[in-house]
């Protein structure tokens, strides 16, 4: 095996550190005078790296289900981020210490006796808990058996590739509901699990394409994604930037026409009182506007530095777009980026990259 | 005024003699050629680089009339008979967005069909250097070439299966 392709060859250090210092200052913020501040960003890297992984498998079986010979290559990369779902498991049974401050219907804000049949502690972890252990358990049973099948040890795993794709649809609306909706607990959107899942999709990948530009000197042989593999992933990104607006249209369409009171009130609040307002366009601008003017050309697509600029663009958007979502509905008026979050994140980040690098560390990419 | 000119038709009915055969002409320069195929060959693509069609254009300014469509006839109608409906403005540009959405697409699809037709100039009658076969199973390659090459081109293509070479009046500098 060579060593050399792995990404913490020289890094392994600041990875670490990175880890140590994210779980340091998640301690210090949970026992800290405002624990809220820290378990929202918590929330927000949670939903996000686990979007991100999970987005990787269900990108892998949508092309096995659509017969797509093209991402032959870039499914590899997009496979190798399975590996953070366990992680995510376990950081999602740390949420149960940061419940009281993450739901505000849990003593805070109250809520019908109809709502407490299904937002109770209990029975929000436990049914989120299962759907993203059973997401972990097929995510890997699919990962390997179409490895498996590319050494023709056994089938195509198409039909477990549909189990994935619908179990992904339906747990991530559950988790959108659960985690994103449910802190306001007055405020209510159909459309919010679609949103969810898309965005999470998209988000994994704007990560396939980073990746594959920023991380190829040590992630896979030179040479190993090519030109049209750029360009197609370009397309993809392109398209599903379009996708990811169109539902944001639509959600705000409906609140709009309707305005109705309880459900306008969640967007009074992000898109027209700072600084909730700023962030919100930044999301737009970074998500939706950015890659819509540069990767509608064809040479945006294939040069690789502004590709991988615009979707670098993308995760910081969608990282922002998390925040707009849940960050105003605990704190509303107070607005705080500083150490905590950023210390956190890059906590979050490195278990990310060590969770890929032990996956490629077993299976490399070539 | 016209000059006289070789013709050369080959057919072939294997992909790799056909790939071999254009990796071998891709070396010749300022070559009168056209390849004809039932499917797409990236090979062919990359050998003969062609400059970008122009059916994008119509494609663009497609959807350019259809985004200026889709917002001033919603516009225009809701101008003539002004309703004020639950308390929103009579033009609502944030719902016509959707309006110019799909007439973006519609037309850019629309015009892309058209400025295909218009570029290919289709349908036409007289496909004079068109074989069926290069619909069916075979590659064709057809090369107007003067006579002082033609033995020289003819060599390159031995291994087609199929090899006419006629001589053609076509007209004194025309670029195709």
């Amino acid at each position: 095996m060579n060593q050399d392709n792995f990404i913490l060859k020289n890094s392994r250090l600041i990875v670490l550190a990175f880890i140590l210092l994210g779980s340091l200052f998640t301690v210090i913020g949970a026992l800290s005078a405002n624990p809220t501040r820290m378990w929202q960003i918590y929330l927000v890297n949670f939903l996000l790296w686990t979007g991100i992984a999970q987005s990787g498998a269900v990108f892998s079986a949508a092309l096995e289900l659509t017969n797509a010979t093209w991402g032959a290559r870039m499914r590899q990369v997009a496979e190798s981020m399975v590996f953070f779902l366990p992680f995510s498991l376990i950081l999602l049974l740390l949420m149960i210490f940061g419940a009281d401050y993450i739901f505000p219907w849990l003593s805070k804000v109250n809520i019908s006796e109809t709502k407490k049949i299904y937002l109770n502690l209990p029975f929000l972890f436990g049914r989120n808990f299962i759907g993203l252990t059973a997401l972990t358990i097929l995510s890997f049973a699919f990962v390997n058996r179409r490895r498996m099948a590319d050494q023709k040890k056994n089938e195509r795993p198409r039909s477990l590739a549909v189990v994935l794709l619908l179990a992904y649809v339906v747990v991530y609306t559950i988790i959108s509901y659960d985690f994103i909706m449910s802190l306001s607990p007055h405020w209510y959107s159909t459309i919010m699990g679609m949103h969810f899942f898309t965005a999470c999709f998209y988000t994994g990948i704007a990560m396939i394409l980073f990746t594959a530009v920023f991380g190829r000197w040590r992630l896979f042989p030179e040479n190993f994604m090519q030109d049209n593999d750029f360009h197609d992933l370009g397309k993809l990104v392109f398209g599903f930037a379009i996708f990811w607006m169109s539902l944001l249209w639509s959600q705000f369409l409906i609140i709009w026409y309707g305005n109705l009171p309880e459900e306008t009130e969640f967007l009074q609040l992000r898109l027209f009182e700072e600084p909730w307002r700023t962030i919100s366009w930044l999301v737009i601008v970074f998500g939706f506007i950015t890659p819509l003017v540069i990767l509608l050309n064809k040479r945006g697509k294939l040069n690789q530095w502004v590709a991988g600029s615009v979707a670098s663009l993308i995760l910081i958007g969608s990282f922002f777009h998390l925040f707009v979502l849940i960050v105003p509905s605990l704190m509303p008026h107070h607005f705080t980026f500083g150490l905590m979050e950023v210390f956190v994140t890059l906590g979050f980040l490195g278990l990310f990259v060590l969770a890929q690098d032990i996956r490629l560390r077993k299976i490399p990419i070539r | 005024m016209t000059e006289t000119k070789q013709r050369i038709k080959a057919v072939f009915d294997n992909y790799e003699r056909f790939v071999e055969t254009l990796k071998k002409l891709a070396a010749e320069n300022s070559l009168d050629i056209e390849i004809f195929s039932p499917m797409p060959v990236p090979e062919a693509e990359r050998l003969f680089p062609q400059k970008p069609s122009r059916v994008r254009w119509f494609t663009f300014f497609g959807g350019i009339l259809g985004v200026i469509i889709g917002f001033a006839f919603p516009v225009y109608t809701a101008l003539q008979w002004p309703i004020i409906t639950g308390g929103k403005p009579v033009v609502t540009i944030q719902v016509f967005v959707i309006i110019a959405f799909e007439l973006l697409i519609l037309f850019g699809a629309i015009f892309t069909l058209l400025g295909l037709l218009i570029s290919a100039r289709l349908p036409r009658q007289n496909l004079r250097n068109y074989d069926v076969r290069f619909s069916d199973n075979s590659f064709g390659v057809i090369i107007l070439t003067d006579e002082s090459h033609a033995a020289e081109l003819q060599h390159l293509m031995q291994e087609a299966d199929e090899l006419i070479v006629d001589q053609v009046e076509v007209e004194k500098s025309i670029d195709r």
